[in-house]
């Protein structure tokens, strides 16, 4: 623990994380293949109308193979396949994106306190966490889903909620680890208070761990909230999503496999490059972790 | 060893109390009235009130937990709001297939990952070492649901292999829902697997066993397998909740009378003694599983049993540390 | 002139490691005579432990390698012999005691089955019940109750586990056992017991051994004759008597005034300047000469040969033709 400026120690830090990330070749394709998805998300409205391409319905231009008006052609509504899944790509994004941080920030909080404090509070905490986590996330969702209602916001709520006992776990059992090191013992020797060891010890020392996991998690979001709209209770038709999508080709997808396809492939490629870029990630930062 | 697992079922007990108490907050402090849900939109007043006194609804919220948690004590699960047929029928009449998939599920992950993880970490860098890392990589990054859709179309609209529906045709219809269920468990078994073998290779009582003049399949199979087995193991239990909320998707794309699929039509009815029921079960079942790993790790490893001949919960409090 | 059991001759051992080359043991040389007892001393990463591995074919696969060399053992060329004869040489012929006890056993196999498994792997024994009965000859002899054998290695203290480890080492009779740091990791009173108890045996087996240790304590109380390594390189070779009484090579003399010595006033303990030199980029010449008092010229450019005188080897400048000759 030997900084003198501060940030020119943090400077060091990542530029020695970025160039050991580099040299995995799988996690950097991961990361490009990931930014050219957020790009295109944001994107999308310079390409496609809204309205016109991906929510009316044209009952004369139904299953169309690839043309050059529908690169991936269309689906059973005659809307464009390339179109749905662009606008799909930046709902899927929207959601996982967000269950990641508001799941991530009250776990952060309660593991950090648990695992601060201890004694009682801990206890009582670790519990209620024991509690949510026998139950499963998907199905703690599916139950918050149901009873709120199916929606995007409730979608996100319900994910969000469903992250919440592990993340406080996992935030715990870092701060206990970490409460034990001589590093401490010592800035409280000197008569450090807790807030400042919080602040100025504890925590730098696991921001960089949980943004790993909060990437490692991305992925099973995106996992997550395509199965609950698959089975109806996330994005409601006509906003498209690949889960919803999946869902509503169910009846045709015998005939026409490329509307099972397409969006499969969106979501294997999605979430195979956020897991790519999250391993290389954790293993740039790994010297720390074990 | 006995004493341990008594103790750890009293555990178990207020932890499964707070299951409940959870979803009934759930349901009850959400919108939507299931009564209304019911009768239908045209239900007059006096009629649903009628009804809520029947169901028992006008009740004190923590009166009505109290009630239930009696009786699912006695077995009692109540019935469903719709039908008024029995919730503890309807579990019981279903739980054997979700128990089927899940169990059939458990092995196909663990007789394909682990061979996998173990070739891989012992011909590290190799070809099927490569293979099975994108392999793993691959299925963990696929949709259960779209695995499922996929498998359909292949081998049952297209080559007629097996049924993409229901239980009617024995073994056969697991086979599909089988492989869906399992392929994410699969990914982390492999990934595990090779992870814990690359550790313990590098042992110094694997070198001893070299020293010994060991030949590599007995240091491998001898020494090796049954300490990187400890990990796998915990894995295998803590994933086991994953494939319980897996099991619901793939039961609703292969349409099985599981227990999946009827808390989707609980949920969707908001009938809570079925989603009560179905939760309860659920939960149940994975606090077995995890004790039964537990227990199943004083079998491999010598110093957990002593762990836990000497003092019961010194495990779960080493547990909570983690 | 007795029987030669392990000679080495110009051994070269390389890992390779994320693009550099790491030059663990470098041009090597030593002999071992049957029924004696060699001491390897040296600091650590002199390359004591790569020299053991060497020997029984086990360093690290893909990264370490031998480069260049010969080790014969009992007529045979080691480097020469399949997998599967070096396999039933392992244990049998050379046996190796680790250095941490507590991690050299299996934490889930009873320490009975772990010392019958070399019983079994060498054929010691016809049945079950023979080998059952080896087994609690053999821990009685290392000190430990027969009745022990069903415990697991958590069940021991580190000096009774080290005792197994013996055990399991001497189980086959080996005509050669090779010891790294067998009581680096002991309490100073169980080193004390453990060394004693290895001595016993070693006589009663007739066994010879490789004795790798840092402690020149254990060196002076066991071995009947010292091998001094830096660097990857014996620098210095003798009896006991020979390196303790007069000590040539500079860096010897300085590990012995870097002990604190019991016996006459003491004085103040000198240590040697600077480290090891990293072996991915050893000095030129001799690779003692940054941190030796002594250093000449010739030492910067020169790697010096080795100078014989009744037994005594040293490799440095200040001794042998070359003298006269820089």
């Amino acid at each position: 623990m030997r900084r003198k400026g501060g940030s020119a120690g943090n400077e060091n830090q990542f530029v020695d994380i970025w160039r050991r990330f580099k040299r995995n070749k799988a996690a950097v394709v991961g990361l490009v293949v990931f930014m050219f998805i957020v790009l295109m998300a944001l994107s999308a409205d310079l390409f496609f109308n809204y309205e016109e391409d991906v929510i009316k319905q044209n009952a004369m231009e139904r299953f169309q193979g690839p043309s050059a008006e529908h690169l991936l052609g269309t689906d059973q509504y005659g809307r464009d396949m390339l179109a749905r899944i662009v606008y799909g790509a930046r709902m899927s994004l929207l959601i996982s994106l967000s269950v990641t941080v508001l799941g991530t920030i009250p776990g952060l909080v309660i593991g950090f306190v648990a695992g601060y404090f201890g004694g009682k509070l801990d206890s009582v905490l670790m519990r209620i966490c024991d509690m949510f986590m026998a139950i499963p996330a998907l199905l703690m969702a599916i139950t918050i889903v149901a009873a709120l209602g199916p929606s995007v916001t409730n979608l996100i709520i319900a994910l969000s909620i469903s992250g919440v006992p592990s993340t406080a776990r996992f935030t715990r059992s870092m701060v206990l680890r970490l409460r034990g090191e001589e590093f401490i013992e010592s800035a409280r020797a000197v008569g450090t208070g807790d807030l400042r060891i919080m602040y100025k010890h504890i925590f730098p020392n696991i921001v960089s761990l949980t943004i790993v996991n909060a990437t490692l998690s991305l992925g099973s979001m995106i996992l997550a909230s395509a199965g609950l709209s698959f089975i109806g209770l996330g994005v409601q038709p006509p906003t498209p999503e690949w889960g919803t999508m999946l869902s509503n080709a169910r009846n045709y997808f015998t005939d026409h496999p490329a509307l099972l396809l397409l969006p499969g492939a969106a979501i294997l490629i999605t979430v195979l490059s956020v897991n790519l870029f999250g391993d290389g990630l954790r293993d740039a930062l790994d010297p720390k972790m074990k | 060893m006995l004493k341990y697992i008594l103790r750890r079922l009293l555990i178990m007990l207020p932890i499964i109390l707070g299951i409940i108490f959870i979803v009934f907050s759930i349901l009850e402090f959400t919108p939507g009235d299931p009564v209304s849900m019911i009768l239908g939109q045209d239900a007059t007043p006096e009629l649903i009130e009628l009804k809520r006194e029947e169901l028992g609804l006008n009740e004190p919220f923590l009166k009505r937990y109290v009630t239930y948690v009696l009786n699912v004590l006695q077995g009692d699960f109540g019935n469903m709001y719709a039908s008024g047929n029995s919730v503890g029928e309807a579990i019981a009449r279903r739980l054997p297939v979700t128990l089927e998939l899940s169990i059939l599920s458990i092995l196909l992950a663990v007789i394909v990952g682990i061979p996998l993880g173990v070739l891989s970490a012992v011909k590290q860098y190799s070809v099927i070492d490569i293979f099975s890392i994108l392999f793993a990589m691959i299925l963990s990054a696929m949709p259960g649901f779209w695995l499922g859709l996929m498998l359909i179309l292949v081998f049952s609209t297209k080559l007629g292999w097996f049924p993409s529906f229901g239980v009617g045709d024995g073994l056969r219809s697991f086979v599909l829902p089988c492989i869906t269920l399992s392929a994410s468990y699969t990914a982390v078994i492999v990934r595990m697997t090779r992870s814990c073998m690359l550790e313990v290779i590098s042992q110094d009582y694997v070198r001893t066993a070299r020293a010994k003049g060991a030949t590599e399949g007995r240091i491998i199979g001898k020494h090796a397998l049954r300490n990187a087995m400890m990990p796998v193991l915990t894995t295998v239990g803590m994933y086991f909740g994953a494939l319980m909320g897996g099991a619901v998707i793939a039961e609703t794309v292969f349409s099985l009378p599981g227990l999946g699929t009827l808390l989707v039509s609980g949920i969707t009815a908001k009938d809570t003694p079925t989603v009560l029921g179905c939760v309860t079960v659920i939960a149940t079942s994975i606090s077995l599983i995890n004790l039964a790993v537990d227990v199943a790790y004083a079998y491999i490893d010598p110093r957990i049993k002593a762990q836990y001949a000497s003092m019961g919960l010194v495990k779960v409090k080493a547990r909570e540390q983690r | 002139m007795s029987e030669r059991l392990l000679e080495i001759r110009d051994l070269e051992v390389q890992y390779l490691t994320m693009g550099s080359t790491v030059r663990a043991v470098n041009g090597l040389s030593l002999v071992l005579n049957k029924g004696e007892t060699l001491g390897v001393v040296g600091e650590t990463g002199a390359g004591k432990t790569t020299l053991a591995l060497s020997i029984m074919q086990l360093l690290p696969k893909k990264i370490g390698r031998i480069a260049g060399g010969s080790i014969v053992f009992a007529g045979q060329s080691i480097l020469d012999a399949s997998a599967r004869e070096m396999r039933s040489v392992r244990g049998d012929e050379i046996a190796m005691i680790f250095q941490d006890p507590m991690t050299s056993l299996n934490p889930v196999m009873t320490i009975g089955d772990q010392v019958a498994e070399m019983l079994e792997l060498h054929s010691e024994g016809r049945d079950k019940k023979e080998i059952s009965d080896k087994v609690d000859a053999l821990l009685e002899m290392v000190g430990i109750p027969a009745e022990r054998k069903e415990e697991y290695p958590h069940q021991f203290s580190g000096g009774m586990r080290q005792r197994v480890v013996i055990a399991i080492a001497l189980a086959c009779n080996p005509t050669l056992l090779i010891a790294d740091e067998p009581t680096t990791a002991l309490d100073v009173t169980i080193q004390a017991q453990v060394l004693e108890m290895m001595e016993d045996l070693k006589t009663r087996l007739n066994t010879s051994m490789l004795l790798i240790t840092h402690d020149l304590g254990v060196v002076a109380a066991m071995c009947d004759s010292v091998a001094v390594m830096y660097a990857g390189r014996i620098i210095e070779y003798g009896s006991v008597d020979q390196i303790f009484e007069s000590p040539l090579h500079p860096y010897t003399i300085g590990l012995f005034n870097a002990i604190p010595s019991l016996e006459g006033k003491t004085h103040r303990l000198i240590p040697i300047e600077g480290l090891m030199p990293n072996p991915a980029e050893l000095p030129q010449g001799c690779s003692f000469h940054p941190r030796c008092t002594k250093c000449m010229e010739v030492c910067r450019h020169q790697s010096p040969p080795d100078f014989d005188e009744g037994g005594h080897t040293v490799a440095c400048h200040l001794f042998g033709a070359d003298k006269e000759g820089a």
